[in-house]
């Protein structure tokens, strides 16, 4: 392990990310802040052995270097105006009684990184597809490398968007062989940031414990240190769902297009993810006429909305994809031909509540976590009947990732039950978080204990 | 207030207490992060790449890196393997192998490998295959022994 390269690319990650929360004008606390730095960054940095591949530059360690120096310089010439002495991360002040939480949460992820940092990349999605491509890319200094003269008829993994390639090339030459760590960076600042959301509406002990059931979902914890699309997806789509809830509660445009960034991101790891993000459309246009917008204004905003994340889906499939990948792509066989036979939708439908998500198979999956999150909204909508807007915009992005899901397994039978189903579904996980946040139950218990406590 | 703090942190520490004590968390806890066979000493005494990449792919692993290993050993270059289906080896005895596809014998050696159903079959020039009821690595002497190779493991159904 290469600490220095390792550091290297953290501070540019940080950097990076700084630079484009301050060019969105990104108001958050310094805790957020420099957690969505470092998320943030990641994908930037991803992008680097890209860049360099279009310029038609071997990708080295010089040239890798000099490139995230170049970015860092283009990101932040527009703010040089506005670099003042860095401002002290303020970490929150911590009460005796959140230790407990802490440690729990700090032992669990020590495993995970360490897991994360010890073992090579497993999934064979990967070491078929992107992973391959990224071993030799930096053996052989180019992504179109070796990798393309093999027999490669029992995979189409190469087809697959180059956000995971372009980290491990970085990592690969920078930190450690197996690259990998990111996702360490990635999951450790995600679980920040869901826990200074929860901390901001919470009390500690409720914000503790909802962390605690989040982190133990057994799938999810699982995809924290192996490397593969999903938990990458569902983190940027969470941050695209919860800047779209801050939009609506201020319409500033700010946060509008930077949630449109968060889920165009989304959709560049998952390509798929742009049917659910446009699934979200709706929603946005209720409450668009709700807040009784200017015709002008409404279309400005809903192709800010939906443009960006059809930007990044072009710019995986008819760039990168196209440009890189030396093999031809036909989506037209991976299709349903036989769209007339609804069947097949009733079906999945079914199938995901009674096998997926119901059923064994689901416990072992998702632990208790969908009881739970299930347990809460009845209590909601029995005991306090009406919701609050936060809780509805988490209850319609829930009910999209649902239905969107089905639809993506009706429309591309590649897209399974038991594999590409069950990981897609943890984009909602997130947001039944979120959703406690805003649940009438929970926010009703923690001001007694909150009170109670100050008495 | 000092008296309820201590309280508020008895009730988190019993919460976790009682969280890992429902049967599914505490399996969890116990199989996945506490147990198993997951020894931290362990692992740290055993930091070397391809130990590493032993205790991950395991049986293929091994299998590819030492074919690949006596391929060096006779100074080979440019060798091409023909993988045989895992149908043909299991038929003839040999029932601890795993199906390994081109692409991820790639990854884990460097070295390209075909399956007989591969477009580029033809290129192979060495091949693993059953002789006196052993298996045996050896190089493909010609066109016709090769073709009679490929006829023989398209009878088995590739399978990953």
């Amino acid at each position: 392990m290469n600490f220095i390269g390792l550091l290297y690319i953290l501070i540019a990650n940080y950097i990076i990310g700084n630079g484009i929360l301050k060019l969105f004008k990104i108001n958050i606390s310094p805790f957020f802040n420099f957690c969505l730095c470092m998320i943030v960054g990641i994908p930037v940095i991803g992008f680097v052995p890209l860049i360099v591949q279009l310029c038609y530059i071997p990708i080295s360690n010089f040239n890798t270097f000099i490139a995230i120096e170049l970015l860092c310089i283009a990101i932040w010439t527009p703010l040089y105006k506005k670099i003042k002495k860095p401002k002290r991360i303020i970490f929150p002040k911590i009460k005796i009684y959140e230790i407990p939480f802490l440690v729990i949460f700090i032992l669990l992820m020590m495993v995970s990184v360490w897991r994360c940092f010890y073992y090579p990349p497993l999934a064979r999605d990967l070491i078929t597809g992107p992973e391959l491509i990224a071993e030799f890319a930096v053996q052989e200094r180019t992504l179109i490398n070796s990798v393309f003269s093999i027999d490669l008829t029992t995979t189409n993994n190469y087809f697959k968007s180059p956000f995971i390639t372009g980290l491990q090339i970085v990592y690969k030459l920078f930190v450690c062989p197996f690259g990998q760590v990111w996702l360490s960076v990635l999951s450790l600042s995600f679980l920040g940031i869901i826990y200074t959301i929860l901390r901001e509406k919470l009390h500690p002990l409720f914000a503790g414990f909802i962390l605690l059931i989040f982190i133990t979902i057994p799938e999810l914890y699982a995809y924290s240190y192996l490397v593969l699309y999903d938990y990458s997806n569902m983190v940027f789509f969470f941050l695209g769902v919860y800047f779209l809830s801050i939009f609506l509660d201020n319409y500033s445009l700010n946060n509008l297009i930077f949630s449109a960034l968060m889920f165009g991101v989304s959709v560049f790891i998952r390509t798929e993810t742009l049917i659910i993000v446009s699934m979200l459309f709706p929603m946005l246009t209720f409450y668009f006429y709700k807040k009784k917008l200017g015709r002008k204004e409404f279309l400005s905003k809903s192709l800010i909305f939906l443009l960006i994340p059809i930007v990044f889906y072009l710019l995986c499939m008819d760039v990168f994809v196209r440009l890189f990948i030396p093999l031809k792509f036909d989506i037209s066989n991976n299709l349903n031909n036989n769209l007339a036979n609804v069947s097949i939708l009733l079906d999945r439908f079914k199938d995901l509540i009674t096998k997926l998500i119901f059923s064994n198979l689901g416990v072992n999956v998702y632990g208790y976590f969908l009881f739970f999150f299930c347990a809460i909204l009845i209590i909601d909508l029995v005991l306090f009947r009406k919701l609050r807007r936060g809780a509805v915009i988490c209850l319609y992005t829930i009910a999209t990732v649902y239905f969107g899901m089905v639809l993506l397994g009706y429309l591309v039978p590649l897209v399974d039950l038991l594999n590409t189903t069950k990981r897609g579904l943890f984009k909602f996980l997130p947001v039944m978080v979120f959703y406690m946040c805003n649940s009438n139950s929970v926010l009703w218990l923690s001001s007694k204990v909150e009170k109670w406590e100050l008495i | 207030m000092a008296r309820k703090k201590l309280n508020l942190f008895l009730i988190s520490l019993l919460s976790i207490m009682l969280f890992f004590t429902i049967p599914f968390y505490n399996k969890w806890l116990n199989r996945n992060i506490l147990g198993g066979n997951i020894s931290f000493i362990s692992q740290f005494n055993h930091l070397d790449l391809e130990e590493r990449k032993e205790s991950r792919y395991q049986y293929n692993y091994v299998a590819s890196k030492f074919l690949v290993s006596l391929l060096v050993k006779d100074h080979v270059s440019n060798a091409v393997i023909l993988l045989p289906p895992v149908a043909y080896l299991k038929e003839n005895g040999i029932k601890d192998i795993i199906s390994i596809e081109p692409a991820v014998f790639y990854y884990y050696t460097g070295v390209p490998a075909v399956w007989a159903s591969s477009p580029n079959a033809e290129t192979a020039n060495w091949t693993l295959t059953i002789m006196d009821n052993k298996l045996k690595f050896r190089r493909i002497e010609n066109r016709d022994d090769l073709n009679k190779l490929l006829a023989m493991y398209k009878q088995y159904k590739p399978a990953l």
